[in-house]
Parts: C-alpha cells; sequence; structure tokens
C-alpha cells in the first residue's frame, strides 16, 4: 500500500507542486475571459437602471452589421501591418549593422533602446509636440531643409493613422534591434568566414546565413509585436483620441469607447471577444510558421 | 524614592491622556473623499484645503481626475459600489445619469437648514444643472456658457474697417450672425508678410479658430443649429439633428474651417486659449475663462485687446436674430449616496459655493466662471482687470450669453449622444462625410441609444426637462 502511495506521489509531484500556480491562473485568466464570453450574449447598459438582458447573439449580429466595426478593424489591421513592417525593417538593418565593432558601438546602442524604456504616455505626449503643425521640429525641417508644404499630421484624416504607426513604430523598433543583436551573438563565426571565403557578398551573408538562421526570433519578436500593436491604445488615445472623424478608430479604442464611455458592458464584451479571437487567429498562422521553422 | 514614584505615576498619567485623547480625536474627525478633473478645476479645493480641516472635523483627500474621463471614472465607482467618493464634482450633463440610478443625496433638506442661498444663483446653472425631479442633487461650483470673443483692437482699426466696408458692403463690426462670422473670418485671414492693422505679420493670421476635440465639439455646432431653433428631439423622442436647418448649421461650421489653423481639428480647450490669446486668430467661441487669462500678461499677448460679445446666430423668417449661447459644460458638486458624514460634507458644498465662491471664480489661476448673481456684481473682484469697467464689461458679457443660454441636455444617456454627435460632427468636420451623411448617421445612432435605454424613460425625462426649460423661459416651441 505504501508503495502505491509513493509510486503515485512520484508520478503526480510535479502536478502537486503545479496545481497551485494553476488555480491561480485560472482565477486571473480563465474567469474574466468566461465571463466576458457570457456578459457578450447580455444587453447591458450601465447608464440606464433596467436590468442585464440575456439577448442570445444579438451583440455579435449588431456588430456584424456596424460599419464602424469593420472600418476599426482595418485600422487596426493597418497599424499592425504597417508597423511590423517599419518595426521589422528598421530594427533589423540597425541591428545588422550595430552588430560590428566600432568605437561608441555600445554608447549608440544604448542611445537607440531609449524610447522602449520611456512611458507610452510620455512618448505620445513627445510626439504629439514633434507632429504640431504649427510650431512642431518635424514640419520646420520640412518647410527649412527641404522647402516642403507643413503636413497636417494629426488633424488631417489621411495622414492621422500613419503618423500613430511612425510614433508607434519609433518606440518598438529597438526591441526588434535588440532581439537582432542577440540573434547574431548566437550565429557561429565560422558560418560567417566560410562564406566570406566563397567569395560571398555582404548582402549574400545576410539574405543566405542571417536571415535564415535568424527568422524563428524574429518570427516570435513579430508575434509579441502584432499582439502588443493590435491592443494600442495609449498613442492613439493622448494623440488623437480616435480622430480626426473616425480616422484613427482601431477596433481596440472602439471597445473602450463601448465600454468605459458608453457602458455599453454587453456590446463592449462582445467587441473584446471577437478582438480576441482576431488576435489568436493572427497569432496561430505566426505561431505555425515559427514551428515550421523549428 | 517618593518622589520619583509620583512623578512616575504622574507622566503615565500624561501620556495616557495624550495617547486618549489623541486617539478620540483621530476618531471624531471623518475622511472625505472628493473627485473633480484636475489642474486649475481643482485649485479652489486645493487652496481650501486647511481651511475646512482646520474649521471641521474632517480630514480632506483631492482626487484628480482627467478633464475626459470625469464621466467614465465617477461611473465606474459609482457601479463597482466602492464608495471611494464622499463628493463629486462633474459636469452637469451627467446628472440625469446618476441621479435616475441613485448615486447622489438630494440636498434640499440640507439647504433648509443650511442655505446657499439659491436665490443669488443664475436660474440656468440652479434650475437646470443643479435640480432633477425638482430636487436639488447638486451646487454649482462652475458657472459655464460660451461667448463670443474678438479682437477688439482689429475691430476698432480704421483702416481695417475702411477696407471691410468696401469689400463687403456694410460695417466691421463684431458679428451678429454666423453669414457675418464667415464674412470677418474671410476678411482677416491674411499670409505671413501681409499686413494686418497696419503691422507686417510674421506668420499666418487667421479669422477665426474652433474646438475641435470629440469631448465638447457639439456645443459649438449647437451654437449655430440652436440660434435656428433646433433642438434635441421631438416630443416623441425622435432626433432632431438632421434637419434642413441642422444640416445649414454644419455647413456653415465646415465653412469656417478655412479661415481657422489647419491644425484645428486637434484643438481642444487650451488650444483654442493660446489661439486666441497667443494672437494667431481674430476671433473664437470659447469659454469665459478667455477673458480672464487673457487679462494676465504673463500669459496672453492680447492683453487690453479683448472684446467679449454674444455668440452670433442666424436670421429668422421674421428678421429677429435669435442668440442661443450652448450653456456647455460647467461643473456642479454633489454628495454622494455612500458619504461618511453627509452634514460636513454638505457644509463644504455650501462652503465652495457660497463664501468661497467669488474668491475663486475671480482668479485667472482657477478655471472657474461666475454663477451668483453677487459675482456678476463685483466687478471690482476681478483684479486681474486693469480698470473696473473692463471687469464690468467682461462680466456683462458672460452673464448676457448665461441670459440666452441654450441648455444642455442632461438626462440619462446625454454622454452617449453628445459623443455620437461630435463624431459626426468631426467626420464632417474632417470632410469624411457630408453633413447631411453625418448628421443622419448620428440620428440613426442616437434612437439605437434611446432604444438600448428605454424609449418610455427617456421619453418621461425629456419631456420633464423641456417643462422645466419652458417654465424658466429658456424653450420655446
Amino acid at each position: 500500500m505504501l508503495g502505491h502511495m509513493r509510486q503515485w506521489a512520484n508520478r503526480n509531484i510535479g502536478g502537486l507542486f503545479l496545481a497551485p500556480s494553476f488555480l491561480i491562473i485560472i482565477l486571473i485568466c480563465a474567469f474574466p475571459l468566461i465571463y466576458s464570453i457570457y456578459m457578450s450574449f447580455f444587453s447591458w447598459e450601465l447608464a440606464s437602471p433596467l436590468p442585464k438582458r440575456f439577448i442570445g447573439v444579438e451583440n455579435y449580429l449588431n456588430i456584424f452589421q456596424d460599419s464602424r466595426f469593420w472600418f476599426s478593424l482595418l485600422r487596426s489591421i493597418y497599424i499592425v501591418g504597417i508597423g511590423a513592417i517599419l518595426q521589422m525593417v528598421l530594427g533589423f538593418s540597425l541591428g545588422i549593422l550595430l552588430n560590428r565593432e566600432f568605437k561608441g558601438r555600445n554608447i549608440l546602442t544604448s542611445f537607440f533602446l531609449i524610447p522602449v524604456v520611456i512611458s507610452p504616455v510620455v512618448i505620445a505626449f513627445m510626439w504629439k509636440m514633434i507632429y504640431s503643425e504649427q510650431y512642431g521640429p518635424l514640419n520646420y525641417i520640412l518647410n527649412v531643409v527641404f522647402y516642403l508644404k507643413s503636413v497636417p499630421w494629426l488633424s488631417n484624416t489621411s495622414v492621422a493613422l500613419l503618423s500613430i504607426v511612425i510614433a508607434n513604430s519609433w518606440e518598438w523598433f529597438p526591441l526588434i534591434l535588440l532581439v537582432t543583436m542577440g540573434g547574431l551573438q548566437n550565429i557561429p563565426d565560422d558560418y560567417i568566414h566560410a562564406a566570406q571565403i566563397d567569395g560571398a557578398s555582404g548582402w549574400q551573408i545576410t539574405r543566405w546565413i542571417i536571415i535564415p538562421l535568424l527568422a524563428p526570433v524574429l518570427l516570435t519578436i513579430t508575434l509579441i509585436r502584432v499582439i502588443e500593436d493590435f491592443k494600442l491604445f495609449d498613442l492613439i488615445y493622448v494623440l488623437t483620441h480616435g480622430g480626426p472623424g473616425m480616422s484613427t478608430e482601431t477596433l481596440n479604442y472602439l471597445t473602450y469607447l463601448k465600454g468605459f464611455k458608453f457602458f455599453s458592458f454587453g456590446y463592449s464584451s462582445a467587441l473584446s471577444i471577437l478582438q480576441m479571437i482576431v488576435v489568436i487567429g493572427i497569432a496561430a498562422i505566426l505561431v505555425k510558421k515559427i514551428l515550421i521553422k523549428d | 524614592m517618593l518622589r520619583w514614584r509620583i512623578f512616575s505615576l504622574f507622566l503615565v498619567c500624561f501620556v495616557f491622556t495624550v495617547m486618549v485623547s489623541g486617539a478620540a480625536w483621530n476618531q471624531v474627525r471623518v475622511t472625505l473623499n472628493i473627485a473633480c478633473d484636475g489642474g486649475a478645476n481643482i485649485a479652489p479645493f486645493e487652496w481650501l484645503k486647511d481651511q475646512i480641516e482646520a474649521e471641521l472635523p474632517v480630514n480632506i483627500v483631492l482626487h484628480s481626475l482627467p478633464f475626459e474621463e470625469v464621466y467614465s471614472k465617477l461611473k465606474t465607482e459609482f457601479v463597482a459600489e466602492t464608495g471611494a467618493y464622499d463628493i463629486v464634482v462633474f459636469f452637469p450633463k451627467m446628472l440625469g445619469d446618476f441621479v435616475i440610478n441613485d448615486y447622489l443625496l438630494p440636498l434640499d433638506g440640507f439647504n433648509e437648514k443650511l442655505s446657499v442661498k439659491t436665490d443669488d444663483i443664475v436660474l440656468p446653472v440652479l434650475e437646470f444643472y443643479c435640480k432633477a425631479n425638482n430636487k436639488l442633487y447638486a451646487l454649482p461650483y462652475d458657472g459655464d456658457v460660451l461667448a463670443m470673443w474678438y479682437r477688439k483692437d482689429l475691430f476698432e482699426n480704421p483702416e481695417e474697417q475702411a477696407a471691410f466696408q468696401e469689400k463687403y458692403g456694410y460695417e466691421l463690426q463684431p458679428p451678429e450672425t454666423w453669414d457675418q462670422w464667415l464674412d470677418i473670418a474671410e476678411f482677416f485671414t491674411r499670409k505671413k508678410g501681409e499686413n494686418l492693422a497696419g503691422e507686417v505679420l510674421e506668420e499666418d493670421f487667421y479669422g477665426c479658430a474652433t474646438y475641435g476635440q470629440r469631448d465638447f465639439m457639439y456645443a459649438w455646432w449647437f451654437n449655430r443649429y440652436a440660434s435656428m431653433g433646433g433642438s434635441y428631439f421631438d416630443e416623441n423622442l425622435n432626433p432632431m439633428i438632421n434637419t434642413p436647418e441642422a444640416i445649414q448649421a454644419l455647413e456653415n461650421w465646415v465653412a469656417s474651417l478655412q479661415y481657422s489653423p489647419p491644425e484645428v481639428l486637434t484643438y481642444g480647450f487650451d488650444e483654442l486659449q493660446a489661439a486666441f490669446i497667443s494672437g494667431r486668430c481674430a476671433m473664437e467661441i470659447n469659454w469665459t475663462d478667455v477673458g480672464r487669462v487673457g487679462s494676465n500678461p504673463t500669459v496672453s499677448q492680447v492683453v487690453g485687446k479683448i472684446g467679449v460679445g454674444l455668440v452670433p446666430g442666424f436670421q429668422l423668417p421674421d428678421g429677429n436674430i435669435l442668440h442661443r449661447p450652448v450653456l456647455a459644460a460647467g461643473r456642479v458638486m454633489s454628495i454622494t449616496k455612500t458619504c461618511k458624514a453627509p452634514e460636513l460634507a454638505f457644509e463644504i458644498l455650501r462652503l465652495m459655493a457660497l463664501d468661497a465662491s467669488l474668491a475663486y471664480v475671480s482668479s485667472s489661476y482657477a478655471g472657474m466662471d461666475p454663477f451668483r448673481i453677487s459675482h456678476f456684481e463685483t466687478p471690482e473682484a476681478f483684479g486681474m482687470f486693469s480698470s473696473y469697467e473692463e471687469a464690468k464689461e467682461y462680466l456683462d458679457g458672460v452673464r448676457l450669453n448665461i441670459e440666452l443660454g441654450y441648455p444642455e441636455l442632461t438626462m440619462q444617456g446625454s454622454a452617449q449622444y453628445m459623443d455620437i454627435l461630435s463624431l459626426a460632427l468631426s467626420q464632417a468636420l474632417a470632410k469624411q462625410k457630408t453633413p447631411q451623411e453625418a448628421l443622419d448617421w448620428a440620428a440613426s445612432e442616437w434612437n439605437k441609444i434611446t432604444d438600448s435605454l428605454g424609449r418610455d424613460i427617456q421619453k418621461q425625462y425629456y419631456q420633464s426637462l423641456i417643462q422645466s426649460w419652458k417654465e424658466n423661459g429658456y424653450w420655446f416651441d
């Protein structure tokens, strides 16, 4: 009997040690998620004294018929797509450049990392000043150096979303840079030397050795950035409040408005569930790619 | 030895007495949490905190909320029943929501015991912003109204007057109508290097500026629409915001953008005020802070050059011009249902709304505007103006706008209605939609909001609002 108990304990001891953490995760992750799904089937208007009312999938049907949802989803995809490309190009290129030995490399690398450590709200205010049409340095440079007209960075519907993407990419490309530099340290020098002896150019080494070897780590960081950019809020809140018009209203911002401005909890829960499904969909594609590469 | 024992006993008794009395003192003192939007708006509470704590057995904890988050922050705390705040300062448009959901204490009983001299409070502020269902739920803290601010020096310049007369065929004067507003805005819009009142401009100058952020931009449209007799709903709660007059009002606003700074659609209160007091535009509609702050030479470049006037109107078919400046924003103070010491809280409200009010409404460091008749009759208190006459001119101008004011919607759901309307307006201003498309969309969204909140309850509440506005002479059929 004692032997059986010892065997059982040996088999399950890991599970027992994990149980408390597992329980906490269920409480703080699973419960809110399940509760959100539950709420998404109700009409629950907190601005009104009316009690919450079960309406089935009506919130979802209303959302699918709402052009505001589709446009905000497109804007989120725009931010994620353009943002990922910008961050990747900037971060990867600078990572390659900074991987060489030269005087002041460490200082320069630390300098590039500054945006990541600043609070996003501070960054948003900083960009608000940079984008100022009348007094901002960006327009000043355009006017004085390039003799170009001022750009209404935040007040023009065609430019405002791109302005947010630029500010967001500036904040986060150093993360890609850091990951690239870390990944480059792990590539054995032999591969590079062998390629150089074979007469490979710098571009060929990058294209055929560095990129394939860094692909898994770059895909992982892209996945993280995609998820984060989909949830982008602070920059939009400070820079444009979703405007002008609805031109910078993303799905995440719309969910915030419905939930915490209009207090339509059922509708905003349904929006957040849909947002989660979209993010999981994109993440699944990227994870699949990462696993194939591995 | 005996002496030591007596001394020790005395010492123990002394320490015990101090501890007990200290504990008793702390027990009778109540901590009251006050929530108000931050910066210059919470400043009066900060100035008076020590005085209140000295006079009343309370410890004050001030919670500074972001201007745009007042509703969501308060509502979240109310819904979660946290009891986080004992006194709340908020915009009157939220009153209906807070009253119907039973978050606030009625104040009539307190007022009977300890009068706040309600007969001295200007009528629309008391009747529309402090009362709901004929009960007093709030006391005023800030008596806002929108007014027209213009550059007196430019309007009085003989060269500019002559040039205007020649171009438009009538005398240059502060605009009476919104059509004149467009003419004057066009006239004063000049490029860098051109002349303005005899001086060469070092940067572009604009005829006007406007509010562009979603939180309060609806008021800039209602200034126009209300002066055409526009209303929020009809008697069956069908939205009246996409009528031909509503479209015309929006078209007028859209047209004015060509004479405004290019980044105007990002302007909130601070940016709009800055555009005027830094001397970048000839006129704007804004809250009454402009007159006080614009008289402060440390921040203003137009000291002594500011004129205040009635917000323009539209000419009615009978030839009269109707002026309806929107009584936008304002701030009121209420006691929450969960307040730990309502009597003490009311004494604080009374101090702020009565005894201390003149001091802070007449300060250029606080964001509060006059709301008592006595405030308007005490120009000498407004020391930021260079003379009594200048202060009087300011106060008379503000009062005139209040007396013709157009009441804001204060029923439940007002925040939602106005946010949707502002969204539609901003789309039209940003040329994403035509005025007709934008307002049709807003009207359909208003119907959805009404249905989700309960059409019958909303109708009942709106009708009681209209009745109150009519009884007090602020609503016409």
